[in-house]
């Protein structure tokens, strides 16, 4: 009898394409759900200003306490007005978070709330969120960046009561619902493009899925198929284990230690201090996020 | 030449897998597989020799111009000539079908210790054969019509089957990894270790086909086989079907055995060496000793058929029904299910995208 066909072992081809597939499925709808899920929260407690490096008046400290006040109780998230001389051994969204657990700041049983912190010891201006993924307010780190974008420049100037004062004008405009397509609306004017959580329609939200659903699409469909041509060749190769007779018998197992080598890199995260206006960036961790930038 | 004969009528007796004794395809009388003496095989050889009617030629093979030798019987069934090759074990008549057994080619060094019988008829393999055509969403639609079998032939292959006790040796290097974070900086810590291990292992009946037209590739594939329905060889087990012996004697092929077995030994003996971020095996020294070898007969269903004007064939594994084979593909059918699948889900993704967008 004459040989005349190929036999080709396909199966760990296919399984491959198959896992990086899923891969690319997956990574695409996180990027999906970060993207456009519409993400936010709320909060009360009851000091809201603690100046601990005086660099409010008695009547500036008033006026924010009461505005502070008035917008935690209105919107149901707490904000806190923190300002430092001394960090101690943290970096300054440590310092942010840690103060913010510390003095029980945080609206309802979430604790959901917004601290402002101007650290003078590290030049830098912070603001943290706790909790601000439970409910349906949460500042987008692009909005976070926009309202950076205005209290800044108070800082640049010095005037830190600007800072907290114009804080308290941004923030309920990004979160409060009734007013977030204004909000977003203002920063398409400044920014020159329209804000993402703007709710689309239904044709426009078609219209933005076409290429990445075109792309799916094609992935599904040539894994599809390769799993088809796989499957008309049959016969795998046995495994090992058909052969094995009893149990590997180890006589000798060490693992020895030799040495530890060590490489350090810089986070990068908002402690980064520079020039005035350098880049902000965000963290994440336990239930809290936020940005700043330094001055 | 051995022939086995039906002791009621005198018709031809061949074997048959279901029942697992010989039986008269004429009156359907069946007879045990009788373990013969040392005495008992010597008289049946001697026996055979001297009924055959027997000649050779030497003709020269036209497709490699090989020398081959040729061996011509007179049937005792029916008087037509039966040609055999140089490998010719078992084979039938081909004007009678009278099932004939070469007996110098299963006697002495050739005599196979242990053999597979078959583990179902023609017609199931036909069956099987069959059904696999109907399978695959890319097979044509009219393939399991159109294909023509041409021939269903039961071959015996000849298997050389190895035991090893392998000691593997193995040196690495390996790291471990931690992360700490002291301020603005994170430290990353690697750990490094040095791995030593000695591992020994056993391997039992792994097979190497000895059949020089049997595609290796393809007589792996058909593997596993199930051990437990090995018997002692008797040549009954032949009667009714074609047989080879081996073209390559055991320790030729042993190396090959080898060499899986040391395959299998080093992947069991890197797979002790877990827990770490990185391994890097820096020396090895796998060593395989044959405890055993045994020639031994495993049964196949080669199905050659006919699909459009193309002639194919497929290899069953005769005790499992596993086939090795390729299933022709329908482009109309793959381009309609890629289409398809393409459609539905872009269709799908889309709607679940536009509904997450919209929040
Ligand atoms: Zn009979
Ligand atoms: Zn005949």
């Amino acid at each position: 009898m004459k040989v005349g066909m190929k036999y080709i072992h396909a199966r760990p081809i296919w399984l491959r394409v198959c896992m990086m597939a899923f891969c690319l499925m997956l990574m695409g709808s996180v990027w999906m759900t970060t993207a456009w899920a519409v993400e936010s929260l709320e909060s009360g407690s009851a000091q809201k200003v603690f100046d601990q490096a005086s660099l409010f008046t008695e009547s500036q400290a008033e006026a924010l306490e009461e505005r502070a006040a008035q917008i935690a109780e209105e919107e149901q998230y707490d904000i806190a007005i923190v300002t430092t001389n001394y960090t101690g051994s943290m970096v300054t969204y440590e310092y942010a978070e840690s103060f913010y657990e510390k003095n029980g700041i945080g609206y309802g049983d979430n604790k959901q709330g917004f601290l402002l912190l101007i650290d003078m010891d590290n030049r830098q201006v912070y603001i943290d969120e706790y909790n601000a993924w439970e409910e349906n307010f949460q500042l987008s780190t692009r909005e976070r960046d926009a309202i950076l974008d205005v209290i800044m420049e108070y800082a640049y100037d010095g005037d830190f009561y600007g800072v907290a004062d114009s804080f308290l004008d941004e923030l309920p405009q990004y979160l409060n619902n009734g007013i977030s397509g204004d909000a977003d609306y203002q920063y398409a004017i400044e920014h020159g493009e329209p804000g993402q959580e703007r709710s689309l329609t239904f044709g426009e939200a078609v219209q933005e899925s076409l290429p990445l659903a075109a792309l799916a699409a094609l992935v599904i469909a040539g894994i599809t198929l390769i799993i088809l041509v796989a499957v008309q060749k049959t016969g795998a190769k046995p495994s090992s284990a058909e052969y094995q007779k009893g149990a590997l018998r180890i006589y000798r197992r060490n693992d020895t230690f030799i040495n530890t080598t060590v490489t350090k890199h810089k986070i990068e995260t908002s402690s980064s201090s520079g020039g005035g206006g350098g880049g902000g960036s965000s963290h994440h961790g336990g239930g809290h996020s936020g940005g700043g930038r330094s001055f | 030449m051995i022939n086995y004969k039906c002791p009621q009528c005198g018709a031809y007796m061949i074997y048959n897998p279901a029942k697992k004794c010989l039986i008269c395809e004429y009156c359907g009388k069946t007879e045990d597989i009788k373990v013969l003496s040392a005495e008992e095989q010597a008289e049946l050889l001697q026996e055979a020799e001297a009924s055959s009617e027997v000649w050779e030629e030497t003709v020269t093979d036209e497709t490699n111009g090989e020398q081959v030798m040729m061996r011509h019987y007179i049937c005792k069934n029916c008087g037509a000539e039966i040609m055999t090759d140089e490998n010719t074990a078992a084979t039938m008549c081909g004007f009678c079908g009278n099932p004939t057994l070469i007996e110098d080619r299963l006697s002495g060094e050739t005599r196979p210790t242990k053999v597979i019988p078959f583990s179902f008829s023609r017609e199931e393999a036909i069956e099987k054969f069959r059904a696999w055509t109907k399978k695959g969403k890319l097979t044509p639609s009219v393939f399991s019509s159109s294909a023509s079998l041409d021939k269903v032939t039961g071959l015996y292959v000849p298997y050389w089957i190895y035991d090893f006790d392998v000691d593997a040796q193995m040196q690495a290097t390996a790291t471990r990894v931690r992360h700490q974070r002291k301020g603005q900086y994170e430290y990353i810590y690697t750990d490094h270790f040095a791995l030593d291990r000695g591992v020994e292992v056993g391997y039992e009946r792994i097979p190497a086909d000895a059949s020089k037209k049997m595609p290796d590739d393809v007589m792996d594939r058909l593997e596993p086989f199930d051990y437990k329905e090995m018997v002692a060889f008797e040549m009954p087990y032949l009667s009714g079907f074609q047989a080879d012996k081996y073209d390559y004697k055991g320790e030729e092929l042993e190396s090959r055995a080898a060499a899986r077995a040391s395959s299998y030994a080093e992947t069991a003996t890197r797979n002790t060496m877990n827990g770490y971020a990185t391994v890097n095996v820096v020396h090895k020294n796998i060593r395989p000793k044959r405890t055993k070898m045994e020639y031994t007969m495993f049964p196949a269903w080669i199905v050659n058929y006919t699909y459009q004007g193309k002639s194919y064939f497929v290899t069953m594994n005769g005790q499992t029904g596993k086939i090795v084979g390729k299933r022709p593909i329908s482009v109309a059918r793959a381009i309609g299910w890629f289409a398809g699948v393409y459609a539905g889900s872009f269709a799908i993704v889309l709607l679940i995208l536009a509904a997450m967008m919209m929040g």
